[in-house]
């Protein structure tokens, strides 16, 4: 059975340090790729990642987030990359270059489009998970449809009436926090 | 058409196999006005900038945990002494956990705790893991492996018991480095890096010394070999001989950086370790089956398919594979 966030938060206060690792593994990989979709470098985005978890390791007996937690892993994983960018004007150069996008054959600014991604990625880690296992099985390992209807155990049919349900939630999601984070 | 619809129409273009009529259906929507265009290009962006496979895994969660409570132990035996013995409990805990999975939940923790108890580490096949004893060694079990140790490691000795293959850094201390290979054979070392390998199911026993000094003997034997850098020691249990020979390191270490070298192996032995490393199983023509194969080949991170194909090609062999099995066979 997989424990929800919470629970294994709870856990982990109480001493279950089992609960912890378990934390750690399930968010340590997005948390990376958030990170350096917001403008920094894989080794730096690890650092930053572990750092964060440092905080709720070291907060054992007295944690309490009152917000969710993976609302708080993204935001404190934000923060951080922020102070990182600010101190160092090298990197805040770097992170305000604007950047040719061969996609559309426009230029754009690199800050939005690190904006863009970073509420992208929260919003994809939001959707609801018959719909994320949908969305990430195609587009994050490349299944054919059929594959996706085998290993779920559902008809074509549903793949896309899922993978639609994604699209209208992530577009939905990004108008809400696109609009909060400016 | 309804907003639904719609949805799942773009998801299936999105997806990249849409159907004749979607193709259609597509195309009419698309150019029936700037809008639906808009919002075509916004679902683009998205799955364009959606993070992709490769993003993922070029970070791996159960390597950086080990380092985490690394770092964690550090932190924590400046601080207080007494801790640190906790800390290194949990950091064994942390790397039985990363083989096990969670199933560990449910137990008391405090077994983990009191009489030395015997830790088991078993990597299943087509994985591999680090582990870092407590004595600062590290460890990196290949698959199909197990290794195991008492919990006092560390503190009343440093012994542990392998099956199967292991890459170790030893962490140099007076108190010898003791390694229990089948219960047919022991490796003795003060501080170095070697390789073992052991598989229950193979005839010989190899250890292979990479830097410093190794002790390796045979339970049946007085004799004692001292190994030196660059050596492999071969050890048949069935007929109890020992043959020492210079060897390319990498052939025997590399696979802790996902090499794969073969060099003049039977394609029986090469196939047993294609099996342990990507999880399928073969079905060999007798005939072929214990042929000497003069084949060359390094690979990194090469897939089960590539690698196939340069074995077979250059073997004049032929190979088909469905699911979790490969059948191979004389062209």
């Amino acid at each position: 059975m997989k424990k929800s966030d919470s629970e294994l938060l709870q856990l982990y206060s109480k001493g279950n340090v089992l609960a912890f690792n378990e934390l750690f593994t399930r968010y340590y990989q997005v948390l990376c790729v958030y990170a350096c979709r917001l403008g920094i470098e894989k080794g730096v985005a690890e650092d930053v990642v572990q750092d964060v978890f440092m905080v709720i390791w070291e907060k054992r007996e007295k944690i309490q987030i009152v917000s969710s937690l993976k609302s708080y892993l993204f935001n404190s994983v934000r923060n951080k990359v922020y102070n990182i960018s600010n101190r160092d004007k090298v990197k805040s150069d770097v992170l305000h270059q604007v950047q040719y996008n061969h996609e559309t054959g426009k230029y754009f600014d690199q800050v939005e489009s690190n904006e863009f991604s970073a509420i992208l990625f929260q919003c994809i880690d939001d959707l609801p998970p018959r719909c994320r296992e949908v969305f990430q099985l195609s587009r994050l390992e490349n299944e054919r449809q059929m594959t996706i209807a085998e290993k779920l155990g559902i008809s074509i049919n549903t793949v896309k009436g899922q993978m639609g349900k994604a699209l209208s939630f992530i577009r939905t999601c990004l108008d809400d926090k696109y609009k909060i984070a400016y | 058409m309804e907003k639904e619809k719609i949805e799942i129409l773009l998801a299936s273009i999105l997806m990249g196999e849409p159907s004749l009529e979607e193709k259609k259906q597509f195309g009419e929507w698309y150019n029936a006005s700037d809008e639906n265009r808009a919002l075509y290009q916004f679902y683009k962006r998205v799955w364009n900038i959606a993070p992709n496979k490769g993003e993922y895994h070029q970070f791996n969660a159960s390597k950086a945990l080990n380092g985490f409570m690394v770092r964690v132990n550090h932190k924590e035996k400046s601080r207080h002494h007494w801790r640190y013995a906790i800390s290194w409990a949990v950091g064994v805990v942390a790397t039985l956990l990363v083989v096990f999975g969670l199933n560990w939940l449910t137990q008391d923790e405090k077994q983990v705790f009191g009489v030395p108890q015997l830790m088991t580490v078993e990597v299943p096949r087509g994985d591999k893991a680090w582990i870092n004893l407590p004595d600062g060694t590290k460890v990196m079990l290949n698959a199909e492996s197990s290794l195991k140790y008492y919990s006092d490691f560390g503190r009343e000795h440093r012994k542990i018991y392998l099956s199967g293959e292991a890459m170790f850094d030893v962490t140099h201390q007076d108190n010898p480095f003791l390694v229990d290979i089948n219960n047919k054979a022991t490796v003795k070392v003060l501080g170095t890096q070697f390789n073992i390998t052991a598989y229950p199911d193979e005839e010989v026993i190899e250890t292979t010394l990479k830097k410093g000094k190794v002790h390796f003997q045979v339970k049946e034997h007085s004799q004692l070999v001292k190994m030196k850098p660059g050596e492999c020691v071969k050890y048949s249990p069935k007929d109890n001989t020992i043959s020492v020979s210079n060897v390319d390191i990498n052939q025997y270490c590399g696979w802790v950086d996902n090499w794969l070298i073969i060099r003049d192996e039977s394609l029986k032995r090469i196939c047993k370790r294609l099996s342990r490393r990507f999880d399928v199983d073969f079905i060999i023509n007798p005939e072929i089956a214990n042929q000497l194969y003069h084949f060359d080949a390094a690979f990194k991170d090469e897939s089960l398919e590539e690698v196939l194909d340069a074995l077979t090609i250059s073997g004049g062999l032929k190979y088909k594979l469905s699911r979790k099995e490969v059948i191979i066979d004389k062209k």
